[in-house]
């Protein structure tokens, strides 16, 4: 058999890593010869010790990182190292020292040594200025010029522009985390989701809407912020109230109400425990593995998914910080308000764990001691026993992350997301620190609410089932009502619409008739209602201008309106991002609504007054 | 003599190219006719602030790499385009090294380029392939690379009296938001920023906002970061990894 030899460029430091193990992990050579290039004027520099690390195994790579377990027990969730294909085992490694610009020269002698091989160079790592002379037509005669895919194929680029595609291996999102230096500790992956599929996927046909209890009124009382106004027509959608409780039964599952708010929901011979309460939250953590499971079975392109993927402190010095700066927050959150038990909790439980005398010490608490006192106690517990507190010892969190044929994504699920500020406040955003995203663009939302706001990130989780597709579809964030759903919608609207007859004293054919602009498609008839919709499709600037201006002119109908009004008309016409994208702006300014419309409407200023707007003569 | 040249998020070293040579004709390959517009402009403001003429500006639509256009799907678009819309190459145009690596080979191949222009802080623009070319030094002055960028740096206090710098858009529509970008400076054509220690974690968000944001405003390598937090810093460098599209030097 023919042996294979790949060729690829290591330049200096670690930034290629990911790329060069790539590259491997999909070729699966016999020998890899890691062209060390240099600039001149600069010295040589070693290779990657992760990446040689990796390619001779999991153990190895671990052990790059010694501090990792030295303080606490810590959960990881291990990589896999260079996995190969038909257990022939880790490739050779040949390390060359090369000047930058001798590259070509190099690589033409390389083919002339190995000819009688399956010689190969990758184009997918290293800098585009120093493999530039390699990838003009005819600048290599027999090498096979290759570029890796992220999952895993390879593509052969040929001289005269076509390529053939090649099956290859993908290096896991486990693995590429650990060579950058982060080791993870992942909860679910696709093949456990996908044991649990059939429940996950149960519950989901089974949810139903959430309606406000007196409890949860009585628990909205007693926070600090009033509930946003969404609250109300935006519920959330889930399987853990009595009418999904019902269906999910007669689909065949069983329900146990179990102490400390936790349900055991079977199915067949699948069981899952769900704690839905805890120091008066409620918990919305179980949609995160529905939805994982509606990527798993739906989205073709995905190769791999973690679901629960926390980002571990690799040494003692960021552990302890880490410790303290959560302790120092959970202290603050109970001095502040120490009446109220969503945040007062938290600090109880954890004083009467670590012995501390809550009554003596209610002004006086003495950080760096609990510090050490909850670093003591971590360090008597066992990796399992430490997967609850995790959340101590990581640096983010993100709840789903998939691979595939369009590369990484994340999402950050959400039960539902009553104000928009959620989406653009560094602060408010979510469980995932924005200092941890990879990639902003494939950074997305999946909520699960009857009506949320529409955003190009933000995905509704009964959406997910119509693939990757649905991303560059209007009704992405749209949420798509099972039979259950529609049945139970009728019959709280049918009771509604007795009440409305009973007190207009008026048949609701008749009222429908005398009063259409209440039961027309508000979206389609009036421009304000129109806010929700936030998907006009719009071409460009002129494009805009014009839906603006024939918005602002039906809604006026003639007759002046105020500034307000017509900004609430144009924020219907046009979305924020739109804004942005057309007008550079993410706000439509009345003075940019002064020079841009002026065609079609006049403004006229008062002192102290909100202006007016009238249509242009 | 045409240069040739995929059109990514990061323009100023585009620019430089557009200039260093009298091209006739500047074609720029895109995925959206907008983008060419963007850069005629920043050609137009260049050319206008530094007196030069302004080469003719076409466009040649590619397909995307989107969320919804692979790689895969990309390569199987291009060469099925083949050869309705095969280039009229020559030997004396010349191919800029701007775009992905496999934009670069797949472009390269198909309208048979035999040429390259590079670019080197050192040497500066050179070819490497048939054509040896010399070509200008350009460099940006710091203003020059605000205007072309449409941005305007001040500098402001915090209440502890503290200076710190503001990047923000002439339109207002952005602007950096943390307090702690403390210096900046402007040498080879690349802004260098000097953070401070951001002393808390939602700082450190606004740091990382912040980061995120000028790499799109300016690409991943117009911008050098100087003493930025370790998480910031490591996952900076790895973000490029999924998104290779600027040119690089």
């Amino acid at each position: 058999m023919t042996s294979k030899i790949l060729a690829i460029l290591s330049p200096p430091g670690d930034d290629s890593i990911i790329s060069q193990a790539r590259v491997i992990q999909a070729h699966q050579p016999d020998l890899v010869i890691l062209l060390k290039t240099y600039f001149p004027g600069q010295n040589p520099t070693p290779s990657s010790m992760r990446l040689l690390a990796w390619i001779q195994g999991s153990t190895e790579l671990i052990d790059t990182y010694p501090e990792l377990c030295s303080l606490i027990d810590i959960p990881y969730t291990a990589p896999f190292g260079f996995q190969p294909a038909n257990n022939f085992g880790a490739p050779s490694v040949l390390e060359v020292d090369i000047p930058a610009n001798e590259l070509h020269l190099h690589v033409l002698e390389l083919e002339k040594r190995y000819g009688e091989s399956d010689f190969r160079f990758d184009i997918l790592p290293g800098a585009k200025k120093v493999l530039a002379p390699l990838l003009i037509p005819g600048a290599l005669q027999s090498t096979k010029i290759t570029y890796s895919l992220e999952e895993g194929h390879i593509l052969i680029l040929h001289d005269d522009g076509t390529y053939t595609r090649e099956e290859g291996l993908f290096l896991s999102l486990i693995d590429r985390f650990w060579l950058a230096g982060i080791p993870v500790y992942v909860e679910n992956n696709k093949e456990s989701i996908s044991e649990m599929s059939s429940l996950y996927s149960a519950l989901l046909n089974s949810q139903s809407i959430e309606f406000q209890t007196k409890n949860d009124k009585i628990r909205d009382k007693s926070r600090k912020k009033s509930p946003s106004p969404n609250k109300s027509i935006d519920l959330p959608l889930n399987s853990l109230n009595e009418t999904a409780f019902k269906q999910f039964q007669d689909s065949g599952g069983t329900i146990e109400h179990l102490p400390e708010h936790v349900k055991r929901l079977t199915l067949n011979d699948l069981t899952w425990e769900i704690k839905t309460e805890e120091d008066d939250f409620k918990l919305g953590n179980s949609l995160e593995l529905i939805a994982a499971n509606e990527i798993v079975r739906h989205w073709e392109d995905i190769v791999e998914l973690n679901q629960g993927v926390s980002f571990l402190l690799p040494t003692k010095v960021g552990i302890k910080e880490q410790v303290r700066r959560l302790l120092e927050r959970e202290l603050s959150d109970f001095q502040s308000n120490p009446g109220k038990k969503h945040t007062r909790s938290a600090w109880i439980r954890r004083c009467s764990r670590l012995g501390i005398d809550l009554e003596s010490n209610t002004e006086n608490f003495l950080i760096e001691e609990i510090t050490d006192s909850e670093i003591e106690y971590l360090k008597s517990l066992s990796s399992e026993e430490l997967i609850p507190h995790l959340w101590m010892l990581r640096s983010a969190e993100v709840d789903i992350m998939t691979m595939g044929e369009f590369g990484v994504s994340m999402f950050d699920v959400k039960q539902s997301m009553w104000r928009e500020s959620y989406l653009d406040r560094e602060t408010k955003a979510t469980q995932i620190s924005q200092n941890l995203v990879l990639r902003n663009k494939e950074y997305m939302f999946i909520v699960n609410s009857t009506s949320p706001f529409e955003r190009s990130n933000i995905l509704h989780l009964t959406r997910l089932s119509e693939g990757r597709d649905i991303l560059g579809k209007r009704t992405r964030s749209q949420w798509k009502p099972t039979n259950l759903n529609l049945r139970v919608l009728r019959r709280i609207v049918r009771k509604q619409i007795q009440t409305m007859e009973k007190a207009a004293g008026t048949k609701i054919e008749v009222l429908k008739r005398i009063l259409p602009e209440f039961f027309q498609d508000q979206t389609k008839q009036n421009p304000i209602s129109a806010i929700s919709s936030g998907a006009t499709i719009i071409q460009n600037k002129q494009d805009a201008i014009k839906k603006i201006s024939k918005a602002l002119l039906e809604h006026m109908n003639g007759k002046p309106c105020t500034w307000s009004e017509a900004a609430t008309v144009i924020g219907g016409v046009i979305t924020t991002e739109q804004k942005k994208q057309f007008f550079g702006k993410k706000k439509f300014t009345r003075a940019m609504a002064e020079e841009l419309l002026r065609d079609y409407i006049s403004i006229t200023y008062r002192t102290g007054k909100d202006a007016i707007v009238e249509p242009a003569n | 003599m045409r240069l040739f040249a995929v059109i990514g998020t990061s323009s100023t070293l585009l620019l430089r190219a557009a200039f260093c040579k009298p091209w006739s004709t500047i074609v720029l390959f895109h995925t959206d006719d907008r983008n060419v517009e963007i850069f005629r402009n920043q050609m137009r403001i260049y050319s206008k602030r530094n007196g030069l003429a302004l080469p003719t500006i076409e466009g040649f639509e590619i397909p995307p790499v989107d969320t919804l256009n692979s790689l895969s799907d990309f390569m199987e678009k291009i060469v099925a385009s083949m050869p309705k819309n095969r280039l009229q190459v020559d030997d004396n145009d010349v191919l800029f090294y701007s775009g992905t690596v496999l934009h670069i080979r797949c472009l390269a191949t198909l309208h048979n380029f035999r040429t390259m222009l590079l670019h080197d802080t050192k040497v500066g623009f050179h070819t490497t392939g048939d054509l040896k070319l010399q070509c200008d030094k350009v460099s940006l002055t710091l203003q020059d690379f605000l205007e072309v960028n449409q941005m305007i740096m001040t500098t402001r206090h915090s209440g502890d009296e503290r200076s710190y710098v503001i990047l923000r858009s002439k339109d207002d529509s952005w602007e950096t938001k943390s307090k702690y970008l403390l210096n900046t400076e402007f040498t080879n054509d690349k802004l260098h920023l000097y953070w401070g220690k951001p002393p808390s974690s939602t700082q450190r968000k606004f740091v990382a906002m912040d980061c995120h944001e000028l790499k799109q405003h300016f690409g991943q390598y117009t911008i050098i970061h100087h003493n930025l937090p370790p998480a910031i810093d490591l996952l900076m460098r790895y973000s490029s990894d999924f998104e290779n599209e600027e040119e690089e030097e």
